[in-house]
């Protein structure tokens, strides 16, 4: 029921960001973005808005749900109202709607993206299990602050600030913890679900904007490629879940740079630019790496209309900029104390500048890091590299000229962070760096899809219509995807088990529960030492007939070991020093967990001499079932 | 440009495009082999989950008392752990999240009362002088009062 209720929160916060896209995206225009690329943008505006709703709101009431979501009930009627008059008078005739034909290629393209997707959300699920309550940032920062909105009513932002928290940094920006603090108040308490969908949603827009920026812009061929190279990068896929604030200012930063990118020189791009500005502040919104973000976004774009002498150019920028700046200034203003590397003694500091080992520390970390904060196992840069065309390069458009400025002045700011750190410079590039270059990847794969050779873009297959053939290879990549990582995650044994055997009736598995050091391997040996008795749970997925299992068992000193299954001796004898196996009678069992305990009468017997040795008493390898 | 050549750079960029793919296939794969599935038998592995199951009782326990919004924290671990240790650290941030909105200062001055968690978990929690055991929430996890 809470799954339901967090997604209908994502439901009504998507349909109004959609709507305000929609709303703002030039009508002459509408046919040439796909809807895609408006729900993608209306994800994360969505969430921008109805997070300064809620957290508005939290400090005017104690129960901030009602008049938040009635806020969000009018916003959405209103838009939608307001859409359907603007699309009615000024929509042009039908006929002149110019759709994108489906090709051969988008189909293909589709299929590929599809099979990479099930890889990675098996490998997104699997980061979640194994931190359903995320990662440090997570549970020290964001979801933290995200409690206090829940828990504290309007004292939040007192208790936030109380000078012994200032290590949570309570002057992080609030769309997390206000968009998570908003679903747990629909849901009616905290599940883990919410963090986690906020993050998914936020990492999904991310991989939809590029992709479908690209494929607007160049083609299905390249925006496959670049979705594709995002889906193949682990960090990216593990981290989707781990409720960091990277991923979802890597969402913004991408969202503004293909809204510029989108509007390009056309007369018509005021709105889109404000859509932009809007994605910036979201950006300013989400992280404080965010504010610098703007500015530098503004620079570019105020410079730009300064050189052209085209004012109008960056008046839509700076409307949609300052608008979404409001609650931002109103929370850094309002109620956070100062931000500890840009307060306090930062005039000290800046003596910091002129200290040459610094630079070279910042350089050698972003040497290590720029090749391995994607966690690849091949790093594609090269084979990215390759597909470059220096004639695109010589020839890119303005817009795109923007994004490598834009990049540019993103990594001299971190490294102008990282110059004046008040901390430790070495452990704070080594806690950060990689999560700083995360959030950069999508808008410089969007960048690459820019840049690669028209070669990739238009080739003719791209522009037949889509044949069975085509169809039929899409729907295999897919399907054969699925069964290839469905049959590989089968024979993963999960972590913490000691051993998984699969009869005819049922999978038997073997779980250390009491009395267990932690599980050996070298190579494909597996085995447990206990410390004395030990305990091993066996769970059943349904209920089996007898069956019997060998086991083989050792210990430092000969032993005498008794084995009883529920409570009820199956086995009793001898165990040596070499390893003997034993052959284990399992009678019927009902589905559900079974206590198999190995008793040994005397203690464990110690390793060795040194203060951390263990005591052992008995070691078991992983079963194997008796045919008989 | 002749045919011949406009076919050689077809091919190149086919190649590396088809290369491309494949790294991508090996890098899809890597966080499948890296990272296995979580047993469904087993609690949750993570430090933030433990500490939630470790401190239920005490977060029980303070809002039965009703005890005020800024509380003492302290840890008992093994001689030679300092207040600033990695994982005392850790403990520390996790015991916040799991207790909050109630804020937990380390400075012990001002504050009448005080949880302290044994570190690592597992160890008995002894009481410090100067305080009284209010109560014992399980796994050396005690919520103190400073003795008048």
């Amino acid at each position: 029921m809470s799954l339901f209720l967090g997604f209908g929160g994502i439901l009504v916060s998507t349909v109004l960001g959609t709507l305000i896209v929609a709303a703002i995206w030039p009508v002459q225009n509408a046919a040439r973005s796909p809807w895609v690329l408006r729900v993608a943008l209306g994800l994360g505006l969505g969430l921008f808005v109805t997070s300064v709703l809620f957290v508005g709101w939290s400090r005017v009431t104690p129960r901030p749900g009602w008049p938040t979501f009635l806020n969000e009930l009018t916003l959405v009627a209103g838009g939608a109202f307001a859409l359907a008059r603007r699309y009615r008078q000024r929509s042009a005739p039908a006929a002149s709607i110019v759709r994108a034909p489906w090709s051969h290629g988008a189909v293909l393209a589709l299929g590929a993206i599809a099979a990479a997707a099930i890889p990675a959300l098996l490998a997104t699920g699997r980061a979640l299990q194994a931190e359903p309550l995320g990662g440090w940032d997570a549970w020290a920062i964001w979801n933290l602050h995200a409690r206090f909105l829940f828990r504290a009513g309007q004292a939040w932002p007192e208790l936030l600030n109380a000078p012994a928290m200032a290590w949570t940094h309570a002057d992080y920006p609030l769309l997390l913890p206000g968009s998570i603090a908003r679903l747990w108040t629909y849901t009616g308490g905290e599940t883990v679900n919410a963090p986690a969908i906020v993050a998914a949603v936020l990492a999904l827009g991310t991989l939809l904007i590029v992709a479908t920026t690209l494929w607007r812009q160049r083609g299905p061929l390249v925006a496959a490629l670049a979705a594709l190279t995002l889906l193949a990068t682990p960090f990216f896929v593990t981290f989707a879940l781990n409720q960091h604030a990277d991923i979802p200012l890597g969402y913004f930063f991408a969202s503004t740079l293909a809204l510029l990118i989108l509007a390009g020189d056309r007369a018509d791009a005021a709105r889109c630019r404000c859509l932009a500005g809007l994605m910036a502040a979201g950006a300013a919104w989400t992280k404080n790496e965010g504010l610098l973000f703007a500015a530098a976004t503004a620079l570019v774009v105020l410079a730009d209309a300064t050189i052209r002498r085209t004012p109008r150019a960056a008046l839509g920028f700076l409307v949609g900029l300052l608008g979404g700046f409001v609650p931002v200034l109103a929370f850094k203003f309002g109620q956070t104390p100062g931000n500890d590397i840009v307060s306090g003694e930062l005039v000290h500091r800046l003596s910091q500048l002129l200290e040459p080992e610094r630079y070279r520390v910042i350089a050698a970390a972003a040497w290590r890091d720029f090749g391995r904060f994607g966690e690849w196992h091949i790093v594609p840069f090269a084979a990215l590299a390759i597909l470059l065309s220096p004639a695109r390069i010589r020839t890119a458009a303005r817009a795109v000229r923007y994004l490598v400025v834009i990049l540019g002045l993103m990594l001299a700011g971190y490294a102008a962070i990282y110059l004046l750190t008040p901390w430790n410079l070495q452990e704070h590039l080594d806690s950060s760096l990689v999560r700083l270059l995360l959030q950069l990847w999508p808008a410089t794969l969007l960048l690459w899809g820019l840049l690669v050779s028209d070669r990739l873009a238009s080739p003719a297959w791209q522009a037949q219509a889509p044949t069975r053939v085509s169809l039929a290879v899409a729907l295999a990549l897919a399907v054969g995807s699925a069964l290839t990582v469905w049959s590989y995650a089968r024979t993963q044994l999960p972590l913490g088990e000691f051993a998984a055997v699969r009869t005819a009736g049922a999978t038997y598995h073997f779980v250390p529960k009491e009395g267990w050091h932690s599980i050996e391997q070298a190579g494909q040996e597996r085995w447990v030492w206990s410390r004395q008795s030990a305990t091993l749970v066996v769970d059943l997925d349904s209920a089996v007939q007898p069956r019997a299992f060998t086991f083989r068992l050792r210990s430092l000193e000969a032993r005498n070991v008794t084995v009883r299954l529920d409570g009820r001796e199956i086995w009793r004898g001898d165990v040596g020093t070499a390893w003997t196996p034993v052959t284990l009678p399992f009678p019927a069992l009902s589905s559900g967990p079974h206590d198999l305990t190995f008793e040994l009468p005397q203690s464990g017997v110690r390793e060795g001499t040194s203060p951390g040795a263990r005591v052992l008493g008995l070691a078991i390898t992983p079963p194997r079932q008796v045919h008989r | 440009m002749t045919n011949r050549s406009t076919l050689w750079l077809k091919a190149a960029y086919g190649f590396a495009a088809a290369v491309l793919l494949g790294i991508a296939a090996v890098n899809l794969a890597a966080p499948l082999w890296r990272q296995p599935p979580v047993s469904s038998y087993l609690p949750a592995p993570d430090a933030a989950s433990a500490t939630e199951r470790r401190l239920a009782d005490l977060h029980a326990e303070l809002d039965r008392r009703s005890l005020p919004g800024t509380i003492g924290y302290k840890t008992d671990g093994p001689a030679g752990m300092a207040p600033d240790a990695p994982e005392a650290v850790q403990a520390y941030f996790l015991a916040q999240y799991a207790l909050a909105p109630r804020v937990l200062d380390r400075d012990l001055a001002a504050q009448r009362y005080c949880v302290q968690l044994a570190l690592p978990a597992g160890r008995p929690s002894a009481i410090p002088a100067g305080w009284r055991l209010l109560a014992q929430c399980g796994d050396g996890v005690l919520l103190l009062e400073r003795q008048p």
